[in-house]
């Protein structure tokens, strides 16, 4: 009975063209597992969605374990690219990755691949290059920087964290000696400290009452 | 009020060593199980190391998970604890009054936790994100959904801490509905914080985890509170296991059908996985499968206790019920923490 609308429903999502949330990489130059002739003068990671520049994070590694990437990173839509300096020795490469998807989770990975030239030779070949590749690669740039502006904001808001874990403490402890106080079997305030309004059918909260005009009297004070 | 009062304060002094051993043991099941399943999935689906960048450490690869966790047990306890009035009925106030009396006050502790957990999970999401520096919250929250969902989540904790207080000081006039309603504001925001997708069915996938969360609450909440609170008064019970179990109905068929679209959606909008095949290869794959095994047991428990035990309970005859409802928390832990580690894990 309940198969049916949900077939129907899968159908239906089977045919959509949809763009998830957690970004996955599609493609990148150089390819995973390449083996090159020479070190490109930049590495470029495409992602199917849109990358979120501020918490990108490129790596190009070299076999030797240095880092050879140079330049900031550029962020055009999908696509993720950082420059490589010149002078790499040949070997094995990993370019590795950190963006956050627009669900706020970090996606990482590694991308492989080979160089089979020389540093100095590489270098030439990828330097005439070199300066047009960053410079199409610039304009997607300028929407960059926007993550910059709440840098300033992160002193107060560890201030404001400390404040409320301070309130949460004292709250916690407030209910905590509330609970004590009633299963120690404190006697209750006289009658009259209860306001008249309590009713009958909460005649038992009578000692939950009085505790707890403290624990909101000082939760309200804090 | 003092001698009507003295009862219930002289009978929980004589026998509150056994009783509170026993009132422990479906919370020690369900957060016993909650956090194994979850160390174990954060530990399979553990990202490689990147070469050339700094990795997250250890206490944050699984302390955010396991807070994560604490937010989301707090908040079914809160949720759980703020139903059980209605659940309990307002005919019998002599009665019900202690027990109701005890759930005001532990559901303002566990509002207390969530607002803690949601804080300190948005600031172990900020240091996720950018390892090896200071982790700059105010940048995170500031920039990503993620973070605005944990701080509005937080507030709505406050809120239904404060809104505890109130309830805590003057009783049951403060209406159960109110206390459910602050409490669910805050699971709201939750679903965001996990695979939040702005594909083209968006709104339905978001509202079908909406209904996810919000079922899996009270259902999960409601058991607990009634484990805890309930299995010495049979009386009590007898009258509330039944309204339970109705709601329980309906959230067993609201949380499974959610849960099922809302994992297949994910599955068969990875890029580059065939879909029935990525149920086995891919970690999100098995943990779906996972989940759905657990749901389909806790089914066949609460189907248990639905037919074998109500009769019993109802006609207030000795009947296993915390037994049965602690070995259905436990595996509803373990659903719990696979669920986790779902919101967290990438699909492909």
């Amino acid at each position: 009975m309940l198969a049916l609308p949900l077939l129907a429903l899968l159908s239906v999502m089977l045919v959509a063209t949809p763009a998830r949330a957690h970004d996955v990489l599609v493609a990148s130059d150089p390819k995973d597992g390449a083996v090159l002739g020479a070190m490109p003068a930049s590495v470029t990671l495409t992602f199917d969605q849109a990358v979120r520049r501020d918490f990108a994070r490129l790596a190009v590694t070299g076999p030797d374990g240095a880092h050879y990437e140079q330049g900031e990173i550029t962020v055009d839509g999908g696509k993720v690219s950082v420059g490589v300096r010149t002078g790499t020795p040949a070997g094995a490469y990993a370019i590795g990755y950190r963006i956050v998807s627009n669900d706020g989770h970090p996606v990482t990975g590694a991308v492989r691949f080979t160089v089979t030239g020389g540093g100095a030779a590489a270098g030439a070949v990828a330097a005439p290059t070199a300066t047009p590749a960053s410079g199409a690669a610039n304009p997607g740039a300028s929407t960059t920087g926007v993550g910059t502006a709440g840098q300033g904001g992160g002193s107060w808001v560890w201030g404001l964290l400390a404040i409320t874990a301070a309130l949460l403490a004292l709250c916690a402890r407030v209910l905590v000696r509330h609970d004590r106080r009633l299963r120690e079997g404190t006697p209750p305030a006289p009658p009259e400290a209860d306001s008249p309004a309590e009713g009958t059918a909460t005649g038992r909260s009578t000692t939950a009452g009085t505790g707890a005009g403290t624990s909101t009297a000082s939760g309200g004070a804090a | 009020m003092t001698t009507t009062s003295e009862p219930r304060v002289s009978a929980g002094r004589s026998g509150s060593g056994s009783e509170h051993a026993r009132a422990r043991i479906p919370v020690a099941g369900l957060t016993a199980a909650a956090l194994l399943a979850v160390v174990i999935a954060t530990w399979l689906t553990l990202p490689a190391t990147v070469p050339g960048l700094p990795m997250p450490g250890t206490i944050v690869e699984y302390g955010l998970p396991v807070v994560r966790l604490v937010l989301d047990l707090a908040a079914t306890a809160t949720i759980g604890l703020s139903l059980l009035p209605k659940l309990l009925g307002f005919d019998d106030p002599d009665r019900t009054e202690p027990i109701a009396a005890r759930a005001r006050h532990w559901a303002v502790m566990f509002s207390l936790v969530w607002c803690a957990a949601a804080l300190v999970s948005a600031v172990l999401s900020a240091a996720e994100v950018t390892p090896g520096a200071f982790p700059d919250v105010a940048a995170y929250v500031d920039g990503i959904g993620a973070g605005q969902g944990m701080i509005v989540s937080a507030s709505c904790a406050l809120a239904s801490a404060a809104v505890g207080m109130l309830a805590v000081r003057f009783g049951e006039k403060v209406p159960a509905e109110l206390r459910v309603l602050v409490a669910g504001f805050g699971l709201l925001p939750l679903p965001v914080t996990g695979h939040a997708s702005n594909w083209y069915w968006h709104d339905l996938s978001m509202v079908s985890m909406e209904l996810h969360v919000i079922g899996a609450c009270a259902w999960v909440g409601g058991l607990v509170a009634l484990a805890v609170l309930l299995p010495r008064h049979r009386d009590l019970l007898a009258r509330t296991l039944p309204r339970f179990s109705r709601l329980a109905t309906y959230a067993l068929v609201v949380v499974g059908l959610s849960g099922i679209f809302n994992g297949l959606v994910e599955l068969l909008l990875a890029p580059g996985e065939s879909f029935p095949a990525s149920l086995f290869t891919t970690g999100y794959g098995r943990l779906v499968v996972a989940k759905a095994v657990f749901t389909g047991v806790i089914a066949l428990l609460g189907g248990n206790i639905r037919w074998r035990l109500l009769p019993a309970v109802t006609r207030q005859a000795p009947a296993a019920f915390a037994a049965w409802a602690a070995l259905e928390l436990t595996v509803m832990g373990l659903a719990y923490g696979v669920a986790v580690a779902l919101t967290k894990t990438p699909v492909a």
